[in-house]
């Protein structure tokens, strides 16, 4: 632009010469003619500048990407003039613009951030199911009159507690903020430790029957949290080294035919477990301290968190109804010893429903790059999400059969009917499946009315059949959940916008 | 009633630093008689300020444009059905690349702004209509590309809409009660500046140091999109750049080289007033003594942008011509750029000119990294109205310097400007300087004239003071002058 009309940049010094003036000058070009001759030399014909800006004038949405592109390359307007004969850049770019033919390049894959390993999701397993061995070195403590309901308060609290700590951490961290994820986990785990704490030891007092279960229940509390803190945190080895103690001894404990002498042993190597477990993770979230001045949990971070505490909630009220049914509802025939055999296939098919997890995300994640419309998006992901849960159940079932086999082989004495209650837990670990998957692309809402629908069943059926055999109803409203999952999820997660995540 | 100016940037003042920072700082500290309210385009919300704020700043509105989405009422059928047809005409109006399309975009925008204002934006561009909508309307471009797109894949359509989504949400924040709007950059920092003026009337005021749009186009250039979602999001920076340029009251560039993109994309030239970036004269002192060897310094970040390639094989030739000179390059190398440093070292390595450059990282003081050369040289391939050349200039170092934004305007006849990418030009202009001593003499001192006279805080201030006047902005009353002054001071 000139100098004219434009008001603050008249006063120009006298000292100065006319060419000097920042708004008397071409606003493109400061050196002369002289000082372009050298660079004459090397001009070209626009064929040969076509041809040396193919690929951007191929690739370029409109003639002023191909300006940008030019002046990037140190083309200016007087050098257009000179070595081409058009007024400016822009009109260089608008000719390239029309002379060549769009044909973008091929845009790369998009990387598929679902990649993984199956020993990753073994270990999990294992770790889920592993505790389970802790729990009969406390069976002798477990025929006291309260200690039913002292375990059951307990997983009621870590459990729910667990699963929105386990939202907190994994939220900040795929926000790119592990400094955060480590200490809304720290600080979780010390509020919900002592709110699990003061809950138990309030139900072992008022329930009129404190005894030694009331610590075993704090401790069963306590290392789910831990533990949640450690698996969110990716510290899968550390939580290892911790349960070694307790699962090794109680192991021994149990194949040596729970020899008195070894008691002791086994109780301080829980303790071990324990104290490893809560330490490691007290450790693995103490670097680096957050800024100052920040606010550790957002308001909208812990009502985001509250559905996750409620599928827990859900989630551990299922699992532990054949156990409270006959408590709550007499006549009711409860699970026994066998039958709660199922569920530690169940804790180690949850690291098989990690796995599909991650395959059904990856799988998606291809899909959605291969198909361009919604309507073949969506039959398509229906296939996707009924192969990956029969591969899980497949797992599961494979699991359900190795444990039992096992448990035969080791003395107990499973029957042909108990296959019902087997097949119970196998359709809850198949809904367990498609509710985790469901809630991680599609939202919390829809699964917990259909969790809540079943857990709700259980209890009608109970109340309405008092004689009914808890692990039927469980079996009876596991199908029914799986049932409706299925169709829920096929149909949510459908919808392409659900994986935009 | 006195109302204040409301100050609008992205990623810049006051959660970052940078030249366009220091530039913000500087006007709002010399701007004393008026009161800002800033808006800051920002990450994710959770930067802290990277600025202590004068007392003339009366609030900070941060909108966060990767973070935790804004939220907002449940995104229900109802709202569903309004933003269907709107999101389709929106996504329309940016795919039609008839003139008509700009016409119908302010429209629109100012449609989906008002959505904003009810309703959960984010959610609704999260949507199944959105999502339909746009692979409808990639579905026909591509049908009528006579082959020559390849069909954009459902992917391709959500990464489009998270795109928009995260660029549009300035929309859904309450629009500043203001007198005026001064936009630092076009592009986002322009919509809540066309909010305010949608809602309260308030002209707007652009500056623009480097060219958004432009940038833009560059920042695009191999990325990993497909073609489809590169057109759809440089179509949407493209639409709301001439939306700026046409809504300003007043544009106020950095540098006239900025100029011509402006009215390339229908700003007035009437209203285009470049008003260029000034230096504190006391923070620069003129230094008169120079190095005992003759020294070029080169002062900037390690980035290929500076192209430090072309310096080397520049300075390669000076050194075969004078043996004894010496290449000092002051400047820290950002995250992520290690590689452009150990490429350009072992240029210099083959360049055989190793042991007489130095890579001499971050300085304390700026000003010293000008006074260690004889010569200063920047070798950029694209700039504004770069501060390193203007503060050269004030120390009273003459410049060779590449023809690049607005580096001519500033150096005119104190200094000599070369074409990018050309060393030999480079070479001859720093020989020149380094064999003559009187005519960097002659030239170091209209340098620092040159600044003197044009490119100082108190002048560009001045002129600001003039241009919101013009606006209609109001300086504060004598009885708030007092009160405010002590903050501005602090």
């Amino acid at each position: 632009m000139g100098a004219a009309g434009v008001p603050g940049t008249e006063r120009i010094s006298g000292e100065l010469t006319e060419s000097a003036r920042p708004e008397a000058r071409d606003v493109a070009t400061a050196y002369t003619d002289q000082q372009w001759a050298g660079t004459l030399t090397l001009a070209e014909p626009l064929v040969e500048l076509a041809e040396r800006f193919g690929p951007l004038c191929a690739n370029a949405v409109d003639p002023f990407e191909i300006a940008a592109g030019l002046e990037m390359d140190g083309l200016s307007d007087q050098a257009t003039r000179v070595r081409y004969g058009l007024p400016d850049v822009f009109a260089l770019a608008e000719e390239l613009f029309r002379q060549t033919k769009r044909q973008p390049d091929e845009a790369k894959p998009a990387p598929n951030p679902w990649g993984t390993t199956i020993g990753k999701h073994a270990l999990h397993g294992l770790l889920f199911a592993l505790p389970a061995l802790c729990y009969p070195v406390a069976s002798a403590l477990m025929v006291d009159k309260g200690a039913l309901l002292l375990l059951v308060v307990s997983m009621l609290v870590s459990w729910p507690a667990s699963q929105g700590l386990s939202y907190l951490g994994h939220s900040r961290r795929s926000r790119r903020d592990p400094d955060g994820s480590r200490w809304v986990l720290r600080a979780g785990l010390g509020v919900f430790g002592l709110g699990l704490v003061t809950i138990v030891l309030l139900t072992a007092i008022l329930s009129g029957e404190p005894s030694a279960i009331q610590w075993f229940a704090i401790g069963q509390g306590g290392y789910l949290l831990a533990a949640t803190v450690l698996l969110v945190g990716g510290a899968e080895r550390w939580l290892c080294v911790a349960l070694a103690p307790g699962v090794l001894v109680s192991a021994v404990y149990l194949l040596a035919g729970r020899p008195e002498a070894l008691h002791l042993v086994a109780w301080l190597a829980l303790g071990a477990t324990l104290a490893a477990a809560l330490g490691f993770a007290v450790w693995k979230t103490s670097w680096p301290r957050p800024k100052p001045n920040r606010r550790l949990v957002r308001a909208g971070e812990l009502r985001a968190s509250g559905p996750y505490a409620m599928f827990g909630l859900l989630v551990i009220g299922m699992l532990v109804f054949p156990l409270i049914a006959p408590r709550l509802f007499p006549g009711i025939r409860g699970a026994d010893a066998t039958t709660l055999l199922g569920t530690l296939p169940l804790s180690l098919s949850m690291g098989a429903a990690e796995l599909q997890l991650y395959r059904y995300r990856s799988r998606i994640h291809e899909l959605l790059q291969r198909t361009t419309r919604l309507a073949q998006f969506a039959g398509r992901s229906r296939v996707v999400l009924a192969r990956v849960l029969g591969e899980y159940l497949a797992m599961a079932t494979v699991l359900m059969v190795a444990v039992v086999g096992l448990a035969a082989v080791a003395g107990s004495s499973p029957q042909w009917s108990d296959l019902p209650d087997f097949a119970g837990y196998l359709a809850l670990g198949g809904a367990l499946f498609l509710a985790l998957l469901t809630q991680t692309c599609a939202g919390t809402t829809g699964v917990l009315v259909w969790c809540g629908i079943a857990l709700g069943a259980e209890f009608v059926v109970a109340l309405a059949d008092h004689h009914a055999i808890a692990m039927r109803i469980q079996l009876l409203c596991a199908v029914g959940l799986l049932a409706a999952l299925l169709t829920f999820s096929g149909v949510v997660l459908g919808r392409a916008n659900k994986h935009s995540q | 009633m006195t109302m204040d100016v409301a100050l609008m940037t992205e990623g810049t003042y006051p959660h970052s630093h940078g030249g366009v920072s220091v530039w913000c700082d500087q006007l709002v500290r010399g701007m004393k008689d008026y009161t800002f309210k800033l808006v800051a385009l920002v990450g994710t919300g959770d930067e802290g300020l990277a600025w202590p704020l004068p007392g003339n700043v009366r609030s900070v509105t941060a909108i966060p444009l990767w973070g935790q989405p804004p939220g907002g009422p449940r995104f229900g059928r109802t709202a569903a059905r309004r933003f269907g047809p709107l999101i389709t005409e929106f996504l329309d109006v940016l795919m039609d690349t008839s003139p008509l399309g700009q016409t119908r975009f302010p429209d629109v925008l100012k449609a989906m702004f008002e959505f904003a204002l009810e309703e959960d934006l984010t959610a609704a561009m999260h949507g199944e209509d959105a999502l339909r909508a746009l692979t409808e309307a990639w579905h026909h471009q591509v049908a009528d590309s006579n082959g020559n797109l390849t069909p954009p894949s459902v992917h391709d359509a959500i990464q489009g809409l998270q795109l928009l989504e995260h660029a549009l949400r300035p929309l859904a924040t309450p629009p500043v009660e203001v007198s005026a709007s001064h936009c630092v950059a076009n592009g986002l920092a322009v919509l809540p500046a066309l909010t305010a003026k949608w809602v309260y009337g308030s002209p707007i005021l652009l500056t623009e140091h480097g060219v958004y749009l432009r940038e833009r186009y560059l920042g695009y250039r191999g990325n990993p999109y497909h073609w489809s979602v590169k057109a759809l999001q440089l179509a949407f920076f493209r639409r709301v750049c001439v939306l700026g340029y046409t809504e300003s009251g007043m544009i106020a560039p950095g540098n006239m080289y900025n100029a011509r993109w402006e009215e390339r994309l229908g700003a007035r030239h009437e209203i285009i007033r470049t008003v260029y970036n000034g230096v504190e004269p006391d923070d620069f002192p003129q230094v008169e003594a120079e190095p005992a060897t003759p020294t070029v310094s080169w002062a900037g970040r390690v980035d290929p942008i500076k192209d430090i390639e072309t310096l080397l094989r520049a300075f390669a030739i000076v050194h075969k011509e004078m043996p004894d000179a010496r290449l000092r390059m002051f400047g820290g190398t950002p995250a992520g750029g290690k590689p452009y440093l150990e490429l350009c070292e072992r240029l210099a390595a083959e360049l055989g000119v190793a042991d007489v450059c130095s890579f001499e990282g971050r300085v304390a003081e700026i000003r010293d990294a000008y006074v260690a050369g004889h010569v200063v040289v920047l070798s950029s391939i694209s700039e504004g109205f770069p501060y390193t050349v203007i503060e050269a200039m004030t120390v009273g170092r003459p410049c060779v310097a590449t023809d690049v934004g607005g580096v001519s305007e500033a150096v005119a006849e104190t200094g000599i400007v070369v074409p990018p990418r050309d060393p030999t030009a480079m070479a001859k202009a720093c020989l020149k300087l380094l064999a003559d001593a009187d005519l960097r003499t002659r030239l170091g001192a209209a340098a620092r004239a040159r600044v003197l006279e044009f490119f100082t805080v108190d002048r560009a201030v001045g002129t600001f003071d003039e241009l919101y006047r013009g606006l209609g902005a109001q300086p504060i009353s004598a009885g708030e002058k007092q009160e405010v002054r002590a903050g501005a001071n602090q």
